[in-house]
């Protein structure tokens, strides 16, 4: 299942460029939010601005003379105070609530003022003192609220530091119980972690190196094969250092790792550590599963462009409000990500600068910091910081979610119904209105809400209460009818063994349907006598790939995982006719070097014969999806075993009767049929790519020509 | 022996023949190489002329000088009545001896090297005044001055002219002389004849939107710079980044405020190869100045494979040069009329002169729905996909929201009817395939609907696209009918992502500039068969595009004519006609104008004029962008207020949460949901819209940061709030988004 769904993720992948590109005619909208598909696929969908670049506060704002130039960091302390480093000036300036200038700073030491230029992190703890990354000078300044320089943290002279450990400070945090934590350029290892009394204590929370099978292997093979040359040429892998962090109310730190990978974006930008170090922030995904923060992708799962100039999504900086909501900053796009706690995208805005700058734009995002509802990016290139406002919608949408998360289900009715008002699209609405629903007992809204919202686990939930009372309530027409139902099936099997059921009179077809009851005679008749139908065998292929196609896209709401733009239909004709033709002649070819009497004609038909179990299955399948839930999907995968099982019986005994094998020698032949098919399918694929490369080659020479 | 003649005599005929048939064709050529557009006129470069006339006053009339300053190649314009200069250089500048080379300038180019692909940009000041030559000719009413630029063999003559209390300057666009291998992309004539030296009260126009004012004060964030194209960017050049075709500037207008004096431009002819430029407050030459840019080649960005794998953006310019001349008209104001306000009315009583504005019929009404048909979406037929048309809004239901509004605001509203074509929304066929999606309801319905507007008198637009589609259908081919972009390729283009705005794979493609007429005529047909009474072309009003099959519309030339001549068309056959946040040209001939917002998003941008409104008010209805969905509706409501506009909501019949999963959002906008507040907002509106129904704006201004106040000519003055707080301005408290309305 989750196989199916992986290779439908990918072909879903392949065809959201489509989806992505409808316009949006209704609003000029730059903020948008992600919704979830049936395909495990999501899309990004214009929303609702939540927030709104309200002031942009640069130099002349604040009434200063000289230009903010490279900002490094925008920092709001607990007393609401925002502080702004200029690293590339060595300044610092504080700003009061309403983004006023406060005062601007002068490090000193015994009335010396100090240089901190190239300094790239600030941190004021609640007692007010200021504490700056001079990442140039590898230290931390710990300054008093008026200036003076009270201490400095150089790097530990402990054991635990490595000694080509380059120390270049560029963040810092200090936690509820008062260890520091401070963050190093490049540092792989994690943050150095500091006691209340400013003892080192060692690393914490790194990454880890994401590893696929296929590196473990590589990596067995190199341990196996090495040598000093080799050695010498190897390039170690290591984790992605984080690059900025945050506290969250509860005392858990939440990192952020820029890029990491160079591909494209992937997965784990975010990560939230337990006191271990352990990452515990987790996605919940519309089936209510969880999967890890390491596996799921906070930026965008495509970059859409029509070049090579690809630029990756930077996840620079993060920061956490008192609700429990993430902010992070992509500095390659500009792009601000607003999610909850579980990791569900609320709304993603912002923008690069192109040819002008525009407010609620960036040339170069550094830094994001949350004062209250607002949230403020500095830009260094502009040396501005941006404020933005969250809107009503997005109070709306914030509070009622972390109701919603709270399990708060019946406060967050109101908003929830305003929300749906303002956004009819939103997602998160209708899952809020489907839990509702479902904990006052109204559970055919809650399907209804459910569907929209495409809410598998709540859906269930309530489908499975509806199911229940219906039963209930219908217990003895139910039971009538299931009775019935097995009267008529045990009638049925009499009848056919007494044979007293109208005989099918061609004597082909009735071979076929006898081959599922007795194989060995059927299948024996079918090549003694010579009475398989080519005709009759492809119209069961046939209605199997309609039964296959049918079973996929039709079937009950709860097992239905594609969508219309994503669903492939040659690839189920692949994976049925497709497949069983391969087979077909695979094994005539692989027979005919083997003894095998059968012709192609006859593996082709006993083939699609073995089809019919499977057909049975598919029109059983897509009748119980629409009646069961998928808590019942075991049961169904129950009956697919059985009935896989049986047809692969059907086919054992069907290739021996044609080519009359014994079992070791259909065993050895149906496993070197298997290797051809697969060895055909690489040609297939190695000829396709071929193929491409040469219309690649092709076009880009028909390009040249028409330009030149 | 005979036979050998027989032979020679043979082989001779054939050759003859061969010969004939090649005569034949040869001629074929050429005759068909004369069928094609007009041809270029090749001027030959001109290196003997060294001198023109001398210094001193070259044309005059009783309002007016133009004296020539041959020594700093310099025109002059001043005013007989206060003897204010506007000149080429700034005279103040002139006067105190400046010398950079920016300001000095008289014209610039740009031009793109055939050899390398380089595009360089050359300052007249060095490339033809101090390493080449100017020359200027007495003409009639002024002088023909002549740009060589020796370096590039480029020649740019222009003319300086006086017209009463105007003077225009005109691009000689035919008599260019390009004779080496460089060419002419742009020209930027005289950019600081409109200019002013930087301080508080001195500020630059820029058509921005609704117009926008830029101050040119120096201060720490540096010079200011705006650039943009007059109509939009031309969505048939290509680029290898995508571009935001939404039209920024609307009117090929420009202007500046120095002082008790203020010049006022306005490009008459050629308006469409116009890119409007603007820097404020550069603190070097502590001047600021607004200028056209003139497009004479469009420029193909392309994205091309170079050796060892490597990819490069090259720029691939046109064959064809424009051969329109280009002519901007600078209009002086003074006093009272030097501001703002002075040149809005100055617009207004311009296009009434030239029988341009011409007042709609229609009384302007306080408010207008907009209703989207359908969309298109995937669906599966047994496992096969296939697009479907869903419906969002059928005739039924168009008929009952009209209907409820109606009775319950008690005044009917105008209509403008969007995706009721066979593509829904979607880019799809030329004009929605001149036809009504099958999902919508039937033609019972379609008449019952009609029947309904014409009893309660309602306007209503049923809008096409005929700009952009994505197949071959309704006539018009995806191949042999696509516009020609700057390097003679298809004008597709790819649609951008909502994410990241990005391209996507999904195409579209521009319909040829002369196809433009037969949809046109197609709408024509569709209308007179369907009993239609009014239609709408909200893209093709809203944004531009050059075809370069023809040099005529090449760098969007022709662009306002031929939408002109198609909307005529329109009206010939007795429809009514909508735009949406238009260009000028539409606008002007449209009855109703929706769209228009307030959106300045631009940081060089000081503060947003609705110098556009300013303009049409009193003889079209206007309407703001959709309140219920806008962040903030009372906001939008006071902005609609301060700005004379009707209110505009935009509804569906019913949501289709397929069509949100398709990357659409039609968020807030289901009427069944919004219905109330609507009829709310709209009663609240009702009242105040009708003080001010059909009267022009003479004055707005901005009290301070929060209070603006707009005077009309009918002695209604409108105070608005544009905060959240309750202000009090003067002796008048005003709520949050209030606003108060005094009768002289």
């Amino acid at each position: 299942m989750q196989m199916k769904k992986n290779v439908l993720i990918r072909v879903a992948a392949l065809l959201l460029c489509f989806v992505l590109s409808y316009p949006v005619f209704t609003v000029n909208a730059e903020s948008f939010s992600r919704n979830e598909k049936a395909d495990g696929n999501s899309i990004s969908v214009a929303a609702r601005d939540t927030y709104i670049a309200e002031k942009v506060i640069n130099a002349e704002e604040l009434g200063l003379s000289e230009a903010l130039q490279g900002i490094t960091e925008v920092f709001c302390s607990d007393d609401g105070y925002i502080y702004i480093l200029c690293g590339e000036q060595s300044r610092l300036l504080v700003l009061n609530k309403d983004y006023t200038l406060k005062r601007e700073i002068t490090v000193t030491e015994n009335g010396e003022e100090l240089d901190y230029t190239g300094a790239q992190g600030v941190f004021v703890d609640a007692d007010s003192l200021i504490y700056i990354a001079d990442t140039n000078n590898a230290r931390v300044l710990v300054v008093s609220k008026s200036g003076e320089k009270i201490s400095e943290f150089g790097l530990p002279d402990s054991p635990l530091i490595p000694e080509d450990f380059l120390y270049q400070p560029s963040k810092i945090i200090i936690d509820h119980k008062g260890y520091m934590y401070i963050l190093a350029q490049g540092c792989y290892y994690g943050a150095l972690m500091y006691s209340p009394d400013g003892e080192f204590m060692g690393f914490y929370g790194a990454n880890t190196v994401k590893a696929s099978a296929l590196d473990t292997l590589a990596y067995l093979w190199d341990m196996l094969t090495s040598n000093d040359a080799k050695k010498d040429g190897s390039m170690k892998t290591l984790p992605y250092s984080f690059v900025d962090f945050c506290v969250d109310t509860d005392g858990y730190i939440i990192t952020c790792s820029g890029t990491t990978e160079n591909a494209v974006n992937t997965t784990g930008q975010i990560r939230k550590l337990s006191p271990g170090g352990i990452n515990i922030l987790y996605h919940r995904g519309a089936d209510g599963e969880t999967v890890s923060s390491d596996s799921f992708n906070f930026t965008e799962s495509k970059l859409n462009t029509k070049s090579d100039k690809t630029e990756l999504q930077n996840v620079v900086s993060v920061d956490v409000d008192y609700q429990g909501f993430i902010y992070i900053l992509d500095k390659t796009y500009g792009m601000i990500y607003v999610y909850d706690s579980e990791c569900n995208l609320i709304s993603a805005f912002g923008g690069k600068n192109t040819d002008y700058t525009e407010k609620g734009k960036f040339t170069m995002a550094v830094s994001l910091a949350v004062n209250g509802t607002d949230i403020l990016v500095a830009d260094s290139e502009q040396g501005s910081i941006t404020v933005f406002k969250r809107t009503e919608y997005g109070s709306l949408i914030h509070k009622a979610q972390t109701m919603y998360l709270n399990a708060d289900y019946s406060g967050a009715r109101d908003m929830w119904e305003q929300i749906i008002v303002k956004d009819s699209g939103c997602q998160v609405a209708y899952r809020g209105l489907a839990k509702l629903c479902y904990t006052e007992g109204d559970f055919k809204t809650s399907v209804k809400y459910a569907k929209i919202g495409l809410d598998y686990a709540t859906y269930d939930l309530a489908y499975q209460e509806i199911v229940g009372e219906f039963v209930s309530d219908n217990f003895a027409i139910v039971l009538i009818l299931a009775l019935m139902l097995l009267a008529g099936f045990v009638a049925l099997l009499i009848l056919s063994k007494k044979k007293k059921l109208p005989p099918i009179k061609n004597r082909r077809i009735r071979l076929a349907m006898e081959a599922n009851f007795h194989p060995f005679k059927s299948f024996a008749d079918i090549r003694q006598y010579k009475q398989g139908s080519v005709l009759f065998a492809t119209l069961i292929l046939f209605i199997y790939f309609v039964a296959e196609a049918l079973a996929e896209t039709c079937c009950g709401f709860s097992f239905k995982n594609i969508t219309a733009d994503s669903y492939n239909i040659f690839y189920t004709f692949a994976k049925t006719a497709g497949l069983i033709v391969l087979w077909s002649i695979a094994n005539w070819l692989i027979s005919s070097l083997n003894g095998g009497i059968g012709r192609l004609k006859d593996v082709y038909t006993v083939s699609c014969y073995c089809l019919t179990p499977l057909i049975a299955y598919r029109i059983l399948y897509l009748v119980l999806t629409h009646i069961l839930t998928a808590e019942s999907a075991g049961l169904l995968a129950v009956i697919n075993t059985v009935v896989l099982i049986y047809a692969f019986f059907m086919l054992s005994i069907a290739i021996m009767e044609v080519h009359e094998y014994n079992f070791s020698k259909f065993l050895v032949t149906s496993i070197i049929t298997v290797l051809s098919m697969i060895l055909v399918v690489f040609i297939i694929f190695v000829f396709v790519i071929l193929l491409q490369q040469l219309w690649n080659f092709i076009y880009s020479l028909y390009v040249e020509i028409t330009y030149r | 022996m005979l036979r050998l003649h027989t032979v020679r005599k043979e082989s001779g005929e054939t050759v003859r023949k061969i010969q004939r048939v090649l005569l034949l064709i040869l001629s074929f050529v050429f005759i068909l190489s004369g069928c094609g557009d007009k041809v270029i006129k090749v001027v030959p470069y001109d290196d003997s002329v060294s001198s023109g006339i001398s210094t001193g006053i070259a044309a005059s009339n009783s309002y007016y000088e133009l004296t020539w300053d041959d020594e700093q190649k310099c025109v002059m314009f001043t005013d007989l009545k206060d003897g204010k200069v506007w000149s080429t250089i700034p005279y103040e500048y002139m006067l105190s001896g400046g010398m950079s080379a920016n300001v000095t300038s008289p014209i610039n180019i740009t031009v793109s090297d055939t050899d390398t692909l380089n595009v360089m940009e050359v300052r007249g000041s060095k490339g033809a005044v101090s390493e080449g030559r100017v020359i200027a000719e007495k003409t009639e009413n002024g002088i023909k001055v002549t740009y060589y630029f020796d370096s590039q063999k480029i020649s740019v003559p222009v003319f300086y002219t006086l017209d009463e209390e105007n003077f225009l300057i005109t691009l000689d666009s035919e008599n260019i002389s390009e004779a080496s291998h460089y060419k002419l992309l742009s020209i930027e004539i005289a950019p600081f004849l409109c200019s002013a030296k930087n301080s508080d009260e001195n500020y630059l126009f820029v058509p921005s939107n609704n117009g926008a004012l830029m101050f040119t004060k120096s201060d720490t964030n540096g010079t200011r710079k705006y650039s943009s194209e007059v109509y939009g960017k031309d969505a048939a050049h290509l680029y290898s980044t995508p571009q935001n075709y939404e039209t920024e500037i609307k009117m090929p207008v420009f202007g500046v405020k120095d002082g008790n004096n203020a010049l006022f431009a306005i490009a008459e002819a050629g308006d469409e190869h116009i890119t409007v430029k603007a820097e404020a407050g550069n603190e070097r030459t502590e001047w600021s100045a607004v200028w056209s840019k003139i497009t004479v080649r469009g420029v193909d960005v392309v994205e091309t494979q170079l050796p060892q794998s490597r990819k490069e953006d090259i720029s691939y310019v046109s064959e064809e040069r424009i051969n329109d001349d280009v002519t901007i008209r600078y209009i002086p104001l003074d006093g009272e009329d030097a501001d703002y306000n002075g040149m809005a009315r100055c617009y207004r009583e311009y296009l009434t002169r030239n029988n341009q504005l011409v007042k709609s019929e229609n009384t302007p009404n306080p408010y207008s729905i907009t209703l989207y048909g359908g969309a298109k979406i995937k669906k599966l037929f047994l496992g096969v996909p296939y697009d479907d048309t869903v419906c969002l809004t059928s005739f039924k239901e168009t008929e009952e929201i009209i209907g409820k509004l109606t009775a319950e605001i008690g005044a009917a509203p105008e209509v403008q009817l969007i995706g009721y074509g066979k593509s829904g929304i979607n880019i799809g066929e030329v004009g929605g395939g001149f036809g009504f999606a099958k999902s919508l309801g039937g033609n019972r319905d379609l008449k019952s609907l009609l029947k309904l507007c014409k009893e309660k008198n309602i306007s209503y637009y049923f809008d096409y696209d005929i700009v952009r589609y994505n197949n071959s259908s309704a006539g018009f081919s995806a191949t042999s009918d696509v516009a020609k972009t700057a390097s003679q390729h298809s004008a597709t283009l790819n649609t951008v992502d909502v994410a990241l705005a990005g391209f996507t794979d999904e195409e579209y493609h521009l319909l040829s500039r002369n196809k433009l007429f037969d949809a046109a005529e197609k709408i024509i047909r569709l209308s007179d068969k369907k009993d239609i009474k009014g239609v709408s072309l909200n893209s093709l009003g809203n944004m531009s595009y050059s075809d370069y099959t023809s040099v005529d519309t090449a760098a969007k030339g022709k662009l306002g004519e031929h939408t002109r001549k198609i909307i005529q068309n329109f009206r010939d056959n007795g429809l009514s006609f909508s735009a949406s946040n238009a260009n000028i040209y539409s606008a002007l001939m449209a009855d109703s104008i929706f769209g228009l917002n307030d959106k300045q998003t631009l940081n060089a941008l000081n503060q947003s004029v609705p110098f556009y409104q300013m303009v049409l008010s009193g003889s079209k209805s206007m309407y703001i962008t959709p309140v219920n969905i806008a962040d903030n509706p009372k906001r939008h409501i006071a902005d609609a207020a301060a700005y004379g506009l009707g209110l505009n909501f935009e509804c569906i019949g019913k949501y289709n949460v397929d069509v949100d999963l398709s990357g659409y959002t039609f968020y807030g906008a289901s009427f069944e949901k919004q219905g109330e507040s609507i009829s709310q907002y709209v009663k609240e509106y009702i009242s105040f819209f009708k003080q001010i129904q059909g009267a022009v704006i003479e004055q707005y201004n901005m009290l301070d940061s929060n209070v603006s106040k707009t005077v009309y000519d009918n002695g209604t003055t409108v105070y608005v709030n544009h905060s959240q707080e309750e202000t009090v301005y003067g002796d008048m408290a005003l709520p949050p988004y209030g606003y108060k309305v005094m009768q002289k």
